[in-house]
């Protein structure tokens, strides 16, 4: 905690986060870039617990495919944190570097975000920790074609938050379908889901299950992946958002919603959308 | 808790050797004397750390805490006076301040507001009714943490001591019974106290408290049906286990003798004497 905030000049606003907001920086002395995501106290209700549980788990992990924090930086009525610069989130490198505007990778780009975004996850689970918000807003890629794993303001957090302090609403289209269910005792496949969702856009461009409400958001899935019941998945109907008037659709072959995969991509893919929270694939390599 | 032990912050960052605890704590006092004079009786000592220890379980039971945040809260404090002076603060409000962010660490946040009220209700001359006074000390303290909040406990380790221990060999097979383990949980909540979670790893801790329930508990043995032994067979077997294992041995004795000092030390604790010179002390402070 050796910086101080004059350390740093402030440069464009990169985002609002779900806590906070996010400049780009420059430190004056290097004339490197940082990003510094700035979090306002509230004197009234000391530091968010968002920003307590990111920072001490950015504290513990450390790993390349995990977005580095430097530092963090105590200002009267701030909290800076100081993380490392890449140049954009995936969402961004994806309109920029999409094939014919389609926003759709080659193949063998995907296959090093997948290894990379793999990677990461596996760290942050066998160091036990839970991203739960990965979407490609939240992955960010440096131009050496890097990727890291970066906001982990919902990490390990009880319940995930459908509004956000300010206006955003959090995505639901990376969300595994036993947490849009209901269930509260998600695990490790949660973060499994949402890399099957991210690799799925990367290939076509396009979310893979752009729903709008918490409801469509699982009729996307279910039209796609075919509407669960006791004999696909046991204990299905337990959940507290169960419908028994759920339409009933048939799984569809991902082979031919997206046909430029090649049979091992086709198997990882399949690996990682798992309805069943006991099923995914582990994110072992 | 999250994360690895073996690559966490506690290892890297807040595990110290002997030496440099106390070279830490001679530079606090060196500090304190030229800030307020040689003339404080109030020492950061064991009978202060006493005190302290039931400040927090005062608070903790009124707020209806799990005990994993009071012994986190614990462990705040004790890296907080690594770094900074007893007559620098307001303890009661660093207690207060220690289990909010606790609470926030562990999953289950308070209300400010309710903190607050309750460590009024508590202490009602040393605690100030004022949210920012709260919320400042918490930045404060999360500061002089390093921002490092994550922390391992032994709670865990003793469970897999014990599995491996039921399903050990027939040399080093010992069934732990759960009034043995009831032990074993009240003397690592006691652990807290004492400088050992500075110390060693947790896993030493709950060995050191396994082999004091088992010499200190002959009586309690009523649930062991299976292989009958007397008490010194299930110590020779908790030893032979130890003996195999890889655990550093040095530091389960080392940890063995500062809970029997501690326990020692309890027997003349005088909390009046510590309770009417913090008082003192923070009266003055006020002046």
């Amino acid at each position: 905690m050796s910086a101080s905030a004059s350390q740093f000049q402030q440069l464009e606003k990169l985002g609002e986060g779900t806590y906070a907001t996010v400049f780009k920086g420059r430190n004056r002395a290097l004339g490197t870039f940082v990003a510094l995501k700035e979090i306002n106290l509230d004197s009234e209700e000391g530091t968010p617990s968002t920003a307590i549980r990111e920072i001490s788990i950015m504290k513990e992990l450390r790993h390349e495919n995990i977005i580095t924090l430097y530092d963090v930086i105590h200002t009267e009525n701030k909290l800076t944190l100081v993380f490392e610069y890449l140049d954009k989130d995936l969402k961004k490198y994806m309109d920029t570097n999409g094939y014919n505007k389609s926003g759709a990778l080659e193949p063998h780009v995907v296959k090093s975000f997948m290894f990379q975004l793999l990677r990461g996850i596996m760290f942050c689970h066998d160091n036990r920790v839970l991203h739960r918000d990965l979407k490609p807003q939240n992955l960010l890629i440096s131009s050496k074609g890097e990727l890291k794993l970066g906001d982990f303001g919902l990490a390990r957090a009880y319940g995930i938050p459908v509004n956000t302090f300010s206006n955003e609403v959090v995505t639901l289209w990376y969300r595994a379908p036993d947490v849009l269910l209901g269930s509260r005792s998600y695990s490790t496949s949660i973060d499994m889901w949402s890399a099957g969702c991210i690799m799925a856009e990367m290939f076509t461009g396009k979310p893979l299950f752009p729903g709008s409400s918490n409801e469509d958001q699982l009729l996307k899935i279910f039209r796609i992946m075919g509407t669960p019941n006791e004999r696909t998945w046991p204990g299905v109907t337990s959940y507290p958002n169960y419908r028994s008037n759920f339409n009933v659709f048939i799984p569809q072959d991902l082979h031919t919603l997206i046909p430029n995969m090649d049979s091992l991509a086709l198997n990882l893919l399949q690996g990682l959308l798992q309805m069943r929270p006991e099923l995914p694939a582990a994110a072992t390599i | 808790m999250s994360a690895n032990y073996w690559t966490s912050s506690q290892r890297n960052k807040w595990q110290f050797s002997r030496q440099e605890l106390r070279d830490a704590r001679s530079s606090v006092i060196k500090l304190e004397v030229q800030l307020y004079g040689n003339e404080s009786t109030m020492k950061y000592d064991i009978n202060m750390r006493i005190y302290l220890h039931q400040l927090i379980i005062k608070l903790g039971r009124k707020l209806n805490l799990r005990q994993i945040i009071l012994s986190t809260a614990e462990v705040y404090l004790t890296r907080f006076f690594v770094k900074v002076s007893i007559r620098e603060i307001n303890i009661y409000l660093l207690v207060t301040t220690c289990i909010y962010l606790a609470c926030k660490m562990e999953e289950s946040p308070q209300h400010i507001r309710t903190i607050l009220s309750e460590a009024r209700n508590c202490w009602p001359e040393f605690i100030p009714n004022d949210l920012t006074k709260l919320a400042e000390f918490e930045f404060y303290l999360i500061e002089e943490l390093d921002c490092y909040m994550v922390v391992h406990h032994p709670y865990n380790s003793i469970l897999e001591v014990v599995n491996v221990l039921r399903d050990g060999d027939m040399a080093s097979r010992l069934e732990v019974s759960p009034e043995e383990l009831q032990t074993c949980w009240s003397i690592m909540n006691d652990s807290y106290i004492t400088d050992l979670h500075l110390l060693f790893p947790p896993h030493i801790i709950a060995t050191g408290t396994l082999y004091l329930t088992l010499v200190l508990g002959a009586d309690v043995r009523k649930s062991i049906n299976n292989i009958p032994k007397t008490q010194n067979q299930r110590i020779e077997a908790f030893v032979n286990f130890l003996a195999a294992s890889n655990i550093d041995l040095d530091e389960v004795i080392e940890t063995i003798q500062e809970l029997l000092t501690l326990y020692d030390a309890w027997n003349s604790y005088d909390e009046m004497y510590i309770k009417n010179g913090l008082h003192q002390m923070l009266l003055n402070m006020n002046k």
